[in-house]
């Protein structure tokens, strides 16, 4: 007996671009303005988000959630600045998807913080550019 | 390491499409892995058994084929005639 072989064509990570794109749509109704931070480990993003907060807070309703594997070490860096951080660790994963960036800021978006600023640390399995596509995609 | 995650995605995916088609068994999954997806096929392959462990397409082989772009799709289901 022959197999059939039937098309799909399905992108694997859909189910995340929606959730994607309806968190961003979310966050465009209720004023957010989200950025999202990526690069290689070292490049400097805890710096330059200690440089940023301490500029922009408390003028500016500044928030940060961070990803990281296991510790708490960058989001206590950021605390300093008296803004809100919140810390995601994901255990043995390296990358955050939207279901877990949304449900860590859903109240910020719905409290109108006017900069929520989102991150990850870490990334050493995924080449910078391909990484940086695909979580614009996810947040 | 994120293929487990994506391995969960990929085996989500083909049992949607599988009980939308109405396909009671599938035997192989098609996907086209681009080179530039940031996915390592191996770890993939590796997580994929695992990930479709009790779920309508246990047993399944996946094969993946590789292309240049950033493709990560699940292009085909291989069912019986």
């Amino acid at each position: 007996m022959n197999p059939r072989i039937v098309e799909v064509r399905q992108n694997i990570l859909r189910k995340n671009d929606v959730l994607a794109r309806a968190f961003r749509e979310r966050c465009t109704e209720a004023g957010v303005f989200v950025v999202s931070l990526v690069s290689s480990p070292g490049a400097g993003k805890t710096a330059l988000l200690e440089r940023t907060l301490s500029a922009l807070h408390p003028v500016r309703r500044v928030a940060v959630v961070v990803g990281d594997l296991a510790t708490e070490c960058d989001a206590e860096r950021l605390r300093k600045s008296g803004a809100p951080v919140r810390q995601i660790t994901t255990g043995t994963l390296c990358h955050l998807d939207a279901q877990m960036v949304e449900t860590a800021v859903l109240d910020w978006v719905s409290q109108r913080w006017t900069c929520c600023s989102s991150r990850m640390s870490g990334i050493s399995s995924a080449p910078p550019a391909t990484t940086s596509a695909s979580t614009r995609e996810r947040f | 390491m994120h293929e487990l995650s994506i391995a969960v995605s990929l085996v989500e995916l083909a049992c949607e499409e599988a009980s939308r088609r109405q396909f009671d068994r599938v035997q192989a999954l098609h996907v086209r892995l681009g080179a530039r997806s940031g996915i390592v096929k191996e770890a993939l392959v590796f997580s994929f058994d695992v990930a479709a462990s009790g779920t309508p397409i246990e047993g399944a082989t996946l094969n993946v084929e590789d292309t240049p772009g950033t493709e990560l799709e699940l292009f085909a289901l291989e069912v019986p005639e």
